[in-house]
């Protein structure tokens, strides 16, 4: 499963596609002080992606990645090794 | 694995092609610098695109390669076989994480330890000095293209109701050096929020060239704009004051002249505030990031005046590029680019010219799954076709029923002729040339010549010469073998060639041609040829034929004996052909594609093998023939005719049966004895099928003939794999399974 909710915490893994992204929301906004690791996530849409950097839950797998996943986080700039 | 990974694995293995041909050729003409550039780009584009994973092993050493690859660019480093050597194993080495990337999505165990020594001994090669660890952070780029491109992208609002995705569109950039999400104006409120509707923009940093970036964002190309952007150079370290990487410098000044557009641009009122205070923070970020930047604790406070943001703006630029580049930046930067196309600058005029004539992608690349879906699709809508005929039949048992098996008919001529039509579309989709198969053996020609210590020119004609997909690429294993078997034992070491009046260099023909519905593949060496004494002796001693039949055999027959199991004429035992593992792999290789060899030799002179496949494997059309209540196929092109032959007119000598049909003796094989099934007493005729098995002609006696039949004959597997005697299996339009018999495999059953 991409998507894994369970109680103040969403797991995302593999490639999250755009229909997750309303549950995503839904879960969002019902839950207080949530928590999203996208540790196991290689890859999300843009949809995603958006809920996550416009609803700032606190991330998890965020800090430190040298990957997209830096676009999760302010300054949400992401700089390919070349 | 993610839509990302699998288009860099595919895009991944094309470069690495086009890179290992152009290394060989580039080995061949050592002068030759559109070779070079070439082997430079597509290791270079690889890097790059492996830097949007966190695959550092993978990164670092393509990355080594590139640095080498540059340092022979500028004649600092020779060009050697031996380097060339080092630069394969690097192109293996990626091919083979490539694999692994397919596989499991990450790189396999030990990649950390093989890329480190592997870019080290890259890397010994330019002369260690040149490291240039490849973290983000302080990432020294070692190329110097001197056109960067900014492309904001904005995607609009119901993007993703046409099914698109900006995010992957974005990271999925040619040559990506950045990308900055750019959040909206007012970040709407969780609760309103919908999330189907694009909200965020992207600002990316390419240094592709532009024509290669509108091809990548064509589709989209009202949502993008693209700005030209000087590249960073490689600042001498005297000068710059500021002790960065130039990838880091380059993001820094794009960053800098960024603001000082958004601080020029008369904006709405409304928005004009934001826009300062948003520019002011990017300036103070990256004055953060500047150990002396002279103006930080300005930008921390109060809300600035654009007069005040833009001047400071500037300082910041000239704190940290040589004083003579930052004003070229801020240029370069403020012109969008439809404008600075005209200017005189050569480098921006080399992508105008690409963009004179846009590039209209006619050609689709689509999944070979796709396309084997579609192929097996209409496959079986061929085989429901063919149930039409059966339904007709049980319409002429109803009664009064004549109108409707005419309407079954009428229907039945038009589904037929649909159905043909959509198979041959497919067909030609599923066609490709064979180049992609004769391209590949470069290298190992040359691998295996440098490791024998004989020289071979490997010349390939044909290349575009088409045949069906799995055809062409079943085609591999048995050209590797004959290219194997040509180098190892055909040629001759340079010494005996001289000594026989040849050049020293061997030549090596791969050809390919069309002929009728065949496609045929020729591997001619100008060896020493077959030994034909011996290979009758080899086959007389292993028992493959007896003597009276040797005897008989003409000279062309003779030398196909060598087509058979267990027969080898080199008694030394080599690493490269092995033991064993010889022509009749081959031929059985071959065989079981539904195609034929054909061996020519002169000695002296060389060898010719000839392979000639059907165009297209999936579709066969099988002639039935029933034994005992039971139908099998036939592959129609093996059939000559079929004969009612008197009884009275087959003779017989010791145990078999031969009969004579204008002038030619025809042996006669029985297929209820080789089935073990009971004969048929006091019959007047026999049914003979007279069929051509590699050259020769063998009647098959059958209980009765049937029609054609289109069919998709499937190999048999799992428990009934082994079982011989078999090709595989169709189906009918009944819905019952017809057994499609193996000829050659059928033969040997009875002669033994």
């Amino acid at each position: 499963m991409p998507l894994e909710l369970s109680p103040g915490r969403a797991v995302l893994a593999d490639h999250v596609e755009i229909h997750e992204a309303e549950t995503l929301l839904e879960w969002l906004r019902e839950t207080d002080d949530p928590v999203v690791d996208v540790g196991p996530c290689s890859s999300m849409h843009l949809a995603v992606l958006q809920v996550l950097v416009l609803a700032k839950p606190r991330l998890e797998g965020v800090t430190g990645a040298r990957d997209w996943r830096a676009l999760l986080a302010p300054p949400h700039v992401f700089q390919p090794n070349v | 694995m993610s839509a990302l990974l699998t288009q860099f694995v595919t895009e991944g293995r094309d470069l690495l092609e086009q890179a290992s041909s152009a290394l060989l050729e580039l080995e061949r003409n050592p002068g030759d610098t559109s070779r070079l550039d070439a082997l430079f780009r597509a290791v270079h584009t690889i890097k790059g695109a492996s830097g949007l994973f966190d695959f550092l092993p993978f990164t670092r050493t393509v990355h080594a390669g590139e640095d080498l690859m540059d340092a022979i660019r500028a004649g600092d480093v020779a060009f050697t076989p031996e380097l060339a050597d080092l630069i394969l194993e690097m192109l293996d080495r990626v091919s083979g994480w490539l694999d692994d990337l397919a596989d499991s999505g990450a790189l396999g165990p030990g990649a950390e330890a093989q890329g480190d020594s592997l870019s080290a001994r890259l890397r010994e090669r330019i002369g260690g000095a040149q490291e240039a660890p490849v973290e983000p952070t302080n990432g020294v780029g070692t190329c110097v293209e001197a056109s960067w491109h900014r492309v904001l992208y904005r995607p609009h609002e119901a993007v993703f109701f046409s099914g698109g995705d900006p995010l992957r569109m974005a990271l999925s950039t040619p040559e990506l050096r950045s990308v900055s999400l750019l959040m909206p104006e007012t970040i709407p409120a969780v609760d309103s929020y919908d999330p189907f509707l694009v909200a965020v923009g992207m600002e990316l940093l390419s240094s592709a060239p532009l024509a290669v970036l509108e091809e990548h964002f064509r589709y989209v190309v009202d949502q993008v704009e693209i700005l030209a952007e000087l590249a960073p150079q490689s600042p001498p370290p005297q000068h710059g004051a500021v002790n960065m990487g130039d990838e880091m410098l380059g993001v820094a000044q794009a960053l800098i002249t960024s603001q000082q557009r958004l601080i020029a641009c008369p904006e709405h009122k409304e928005i004009r505030a934001p826009s300062l205070a948003s520019a002011q923070q990017v300036l103070a970020r990256v004055a953060a990031h500047l150990p002396d930047a002279p103006t930080g604790h300005d930008l921390g406070g109060a809300p600035l005046q654009a007069e005040a943001l833009d001047a400071l703006a500037a300082q910041l630029l000239q704190s940290l590029a040589p004083p003579q580049a930052a004003p070229m930046a801020a240029e370069a930067d403020v012109s969008p680019l439809n404008e600075t196309t005209a200017s005189e600058d050569p480098v921006t005029e080399a992508p105008a010219s690409l963009e004179a004539a846009p590039r209209k992608s006619a050609v689709l690349r689509v999944d070979a799954e796709r396309i084997d879906q579609l192929m097996n699709l209409t496959g079986e809508l061929i085989v429901a076709k063919n149930a039409m005929p059966f339904l007709a039949r049980k319409a002429e048992e109803i009664e009064g029923a004549r109108e409707l098996l005419r309407e079954i008919k009428t229907q039945y001529d038009m589904l037929n002729r649909i159905t043909e039509e959509l198979q041959s579309a497919v067909m030609q989709i599923r066609m490709v040339p064979v180049g992609s198969v004769l391209g590949r053996f470069n290298r190992l020609v040359r691998d295996l010549s440098r490791k024998l210590g004989k020289q071979i020119d490997l010349r390939t004609t044909g290349e575009e010469t088409e045949a069906d997909k799995t055809v062409v690429e079943e085609l591999a294993d048995p050209l590797v073998h004959l290219i194997r078997n040509a180098i190892d034992h055909g040629f001759e070491p340079p010494q005996d060639r001289r000594a026989a009046g040849k050049p020293e260099v061997g030549t090596l023909r791969l050809h390919a041609f069309q002929r009728d519905d065949s496609v045929v593949i020729e591997v001619a060496d100008d060896g020493r040829g077959i030994d034909l004494v011996r290979v009758k002796a080899k086959a007389l001693e292993r028992g493959v034929v007896d003597a009276d039949t040797l005897e008989r055999m003409s000279d062309d027959a003779a030398l196909q004996l060598i087509l058979a199991p267990g027969l080898s004429t080199k008694e030394e035992i080599s690493d490269l052909s092995g033991r064993g593992v010889g022509m009749d792999v081959v031929a059985s290789m071959v065989r079981r594609l539904g195609g034929a060899v054909l061996v020519e030799s002169t000695p002296g002179a060389g060898t010719t093998v000839r392979i000639t496949l059907p165009l297209s494997m999936a579709v066969q059309r099988l002639m039935m023939i029933e034994v005992d209540r039971n139908l099998f196929g036939i592959p129609i092109d093996t059939v000559v005719e079929s004969q009612k032959i008197p009884t009275a007119r087959i003779r017989r000598h010791r145990d078999s049966e031969m009969f004579v049909l204008r002038d030619r003796m025809i042996p006669l094989v029985r297929l209820r004895r080789v089935f073990g099934l009971p004969g048929v007493a006091g019959e007047e005729t026999v049914n003979v099928m007279v069929v051509n098995v590699d050259g020769n002609e063998i009647g098959l006696a059958v209980d009765r003939f049937h029609p054609g039949v289109d069919t998709i004959v499937k190999p048999l597997s799992g428990l009934l794999a082994q079982t011989s005697g078999y090709a595989g299996t169709a189906l009918l339009g009944d819905g019952s399974v017809l057994l499609a018999l193996d000829l050659p495999e059928i033969l040997e059953c009875h002669l033994n």
